[in-house]
């Protein structure tokens, strides 16, 4: 007689932990998804809305001061007509160049900063001022860099006789995108150093010693230490440096008054972009160009990535 | 407790002492009295200046100056107090754009359609807002209404920016672009008077040569802003030659059919590739125009004198040796309108007659004529130019130049160019041809029939 009440009892404690579990997990579910609502509600309101938006504005031809009305795929086809964007889109992809000779010298100078020397600090910190000097100063700075006749390069070297007329840092068109990237790698070097400075202290210095005991000379060590202990760092510098470069915007704009450099010699994809939808104020075909421009960066993206990634896994190597 | 009475008499003796000095030394501000106001108007100067009919009871307007708040803030708030006491029940409110960034403000405003109620637009900027039809048709608004309101305005501002013929805007201060300053100590070390310098820019081909060529390289004659995108130079220098843009119809271009024009390309570029201008005239705005002045690198420069304190500001002693000449005219003679700044309505404002009757207040002669006095730019309203201010000069620089201006106002052309529907393409096609021709990569004429082709295919789609 006595069983089944006890068995009733057990069934219903069972029940009440089994409640209480769910109590619990519903309760942590919530709490979870109560963190990751702000995030969520940003990204919705400041991402995936504007995304949706562009992509609707693109098939229509909205000029930013009258209504849309909607024009199917007329946006793109005048795109892939355009000369324009196909200059702009090899000029971006010219100015990813910059990203491994952006990469080479940081993690060369990163290489030279990680030595115990005396005032190495200062060095560390005198590198990293032009990641925080806004685009404007950088701007004005190499403006006076670049005059003509007599700014800090052409000055110095037209006085000590070595040219004897200026460099056309910026009044030529083939000159006029290196240019700019030679300031993109001096802004850049500072910040990556930084990265690669952090992910050398991170590899092991008894490698080194190993190598050394084992023959091994600087660069060797260097090839077959550092640059595997690093490649992590390596991968995300390369993809994020190369989707900059890809946008690069703010430089051109500084550097050029807003023209894009004579005869468009420095018009980028993301300068067009800008010079179609706030200049001309042509957002529709602004936004065809942003959406164009989007597919490429993403595939650009996982292809950079996927390539990167393969070689990443890999330790030091064998010398 | 003693100490402390004694030192705030001091304090307060002092500050009283001082205080007829400062206002002494407010010489570049002449117009204020002792207190900082600029004037204490009567009730007989508020019932002049009310001049609109309709003005609608306790409306609140917006207004948007740019790039001059902080600088002129009392000023302007001296104003508005003025307005309101013009017109009672009417508020406005001052909310001033900083000059990075304004244009894109007020497009911003408009297409989230909430713009400000009177807007201060550059002349360059306002075609596009026409052409979107957003704003309040003046030639209706205040010309048909008002013609002996319109008659004050100087023309050629007035009609500086239409729309199918109309004027959306109303000017407010103008620049007095028909005066050369000359670096005193370059003309100096080179043996040169003002008799020395052309008067036209025939002349002043060679000219820019001669004095490279003289100064051994030192000093260039003058550089150019061919790297400011806006303003259409090239089309203006074709007008100042004589050289006619649009077909009589006005339907198309047609300055490529001058071989005039093709020779003006041409000269420049012998300039270019002599080294006789400075290269970087190709990428130069006027801002470096004048960055280039006040280095010493050049002897004239050509611009107006309310940017002179820029060289002031950049090289004082190069500001102390200037003198003043007149900038080259073409062979048409003719001195065109310079840049203007405007007043806009939006045609959704909900007070119409409160924003106009604002817009006029602002641009009425008393009003800019204080303006004047604050800064050196130039009124719209001529009748601002029978002001003892202008018709007596003074000692300074810009002093000097006050009684020319009302004759130079009254005879200044407009070129009509600012006149074109997409007119930022227009500029972008006007600045490309003109640096392919310059750099060579087209011969001019080949630069021209290209930049006339395509300048026609946009007036052709409206």
């Amino acid at each position: 007689m006595s069983a089944v009440p006890a068995k009733a009892k057990l069934d219903d404690l069972a029940l009440e932990l089994k409640r209480g579990r769910r109590r619990r997990s519903i309760r942590k579910y919530l709490t979870a998804y109560g963190f990751l609502a702000p995030a969520f509600v940003f990204l919705i309101v400041f991402l995936f809305i504007p995304l949706v938006i562009s992509i609707y504005l693109s098939f229509t031809d909205y000029k930013l001061l009258t209504a849309p009305n909607w024009v199917g795929l007329g946006n793109y086809e005048k795109l892939f007509q355009d000369p324009l964007f196909w200059r702009g889109l090899r000029n971006s992809f010219i100015y990813l160049i910059a990203t491994p000779i952006l990469i080479a010298l940081s993690i060369s100078l990163a290489i030279v900063v990680n030595r115990a020397l005396k005032g190495v600090y200062i060095f560390r910190t005198l590198y990293y001022i032009p990641a925080v000097t806004s685009v404007v100063a950088v701007g004005m700075i190499f403006e006076f860099v670049f005059a003509e006749p007599s700014g800090l390069i052409n000055g110095l070297l037209l006085s000590l006789g070595v040219i004897q007329r200026p460099i056309n840092f910026l009044t030529h068109p083939d000159s006029t995108l290196i240019s700019i990237m030679l300031v993109t790698i001096w802004r850049g070097i500072g910040f990556y150093m930084i990265i690669f400075l952090s992910a050398l202290q991170a590899v092991p210095e008894e490698l080194y010693e190993a190598a050394a005991i084992d023959g091994a000379n600087k660069l060797q060590q260097h090839w077959h230490i550092t640059v595997p202990g690093i490649r992590p760092s390596i991968v995300f510098v390369a993809i994020i440096s190369s989707i900059s470069a890809l946008k690069v915007f703010e430089e051109i704009w500084v550097m050029t008054n807003g023209t894009g450099g004579v005869l468009d010699s420095a018009l980028t994809l993301m300068f067009y972009l800008y010079r179609q939808g706030f200049i001309f104020l042509e957002m529709g075909y602004a936004a065809a160009i942003a959406v164009v421009f989007a597919v490429i960066t993403l595939v650009f993206s996982i292809m950079n990535f996927r390539y990167l990634e393969r070689n990443t896994h890999d330790g030091p190597q064998q010398i | 407790m003693k100490k402390f009475t004694v030192m705030l008499l001091v304090l307060l003796v002092s500050s009283l002492a001082l205080s007829p000095l400062a206002a002494q030394e407010r010489a570049d501000r002449p117009n204020r009295d002792l207190t900082g106001n600029f004037w204490n108007p009567t009730q007989e100067d508020f019932d002049r200046w009310r001049v609109i009919d309709g003005v609608e009871e306790g409306a609140v307007i917006r207004f948007w100056p740019w790039a001059l708040t902080p600088d002129f803030e009392d000023y302007l708030n001296q104003i508005i107090a003025n307005f309101q006491a013009t017109y009672p029940g009417v508020t406005v409110v001052l909310e001033g754009q900083p000059a990075a960034g304004a244009r894109d403000n007020i497009r911003n405003s408009f297409a989230a359609g909430n713009p400000a109620d009177v807007i201060n637009m550059s002349d360059g900027w306002v075609a596009e807002f026409a052409e979107a039809g957003v704003l309040m048709n003046m030639d209706e608004a205040l010309a048909a209404k008002y013609p002996d309101l319109r008659e004050q305005y100087v023309d050629g501002a007035w009609t500086k920016v239409t729309y199918n013929g109309a004027t959306f805007h109303i000017p407010w201060y103008l620049a007095f672009s028909n005066v050369m300053a000359v670096n005193g100590l370059i003309a100096e070390e080179l043996g040169i008077t003002g008799d020395d310098i052309p008067e036209t820019w025939a002349e002043a081909y060679d000219f820019a040569c001669e004095i490279r060529e003289r100064s051994g390289g030192a000093y260039y004659a003058y550089s150019l802003p061919w790297g400011e995108l806006a303003g259409l130079g090239v089309l203006n220098q074709f007008v100042g030659e004589g050289i006619p843009v649009f077909s009589e119809d006005g339907r198309s271009v047609v300055f490529n059919q001058d071989p005039a024009a093709a020779e003006i390309l041409d000269q420049y570029k012998r300039l270019l590739d002599n080294d006789c201008v400075p290269r970087a005239s190709l990428t130069d705005d006027v801002r470096r125009m004048i960055d280039r002045f006040s280095e010493g690198e050049i002897l004239l420069l050509q611009t107006g004198p309310q940017l002179f304190r820029l060289i002031q500001e950049n090289n004082p002693e190069v500001y102390d040796s200037l003198f003043l000449d007149q900038q080259f005219v073409g062979a048409a003679n003719i001195r065109s309108i310079g840049g203007v700044q405007t007043l806009v309505v939006p045609a959704s404002t909900q007070f119409p007659n409160a924003a106009l009757a604002f817009a006029v207040f602002v641009t009425n002669p008393d009003t800019q004529t204080a303006f004047s006095r604050e800064v050196p730019i130039y009124s719209s309203n001529l009748v601002s130019y029978e002001d003892p201010f202008f018709t007596q000069g003074g000692p300074s620089l810009t002093d000097q130049l006050r009684p020319l201006a009302g004759d130079y106002f009254r005879t200044a052309v407009n070129t009509g160019i600012l006149s074109f529907p997409r007119l930022a393409e227009v500029e972008q096609i006007v600045y490309g041809e003109f640096q392919a021709a310059l750099l060579g990569v087209k011969t001019s004429q080949e630069a021209l029939d290209d930049m006339a082709s395509r300048i026609n295919a946009i007036l052709s789609a409206q």
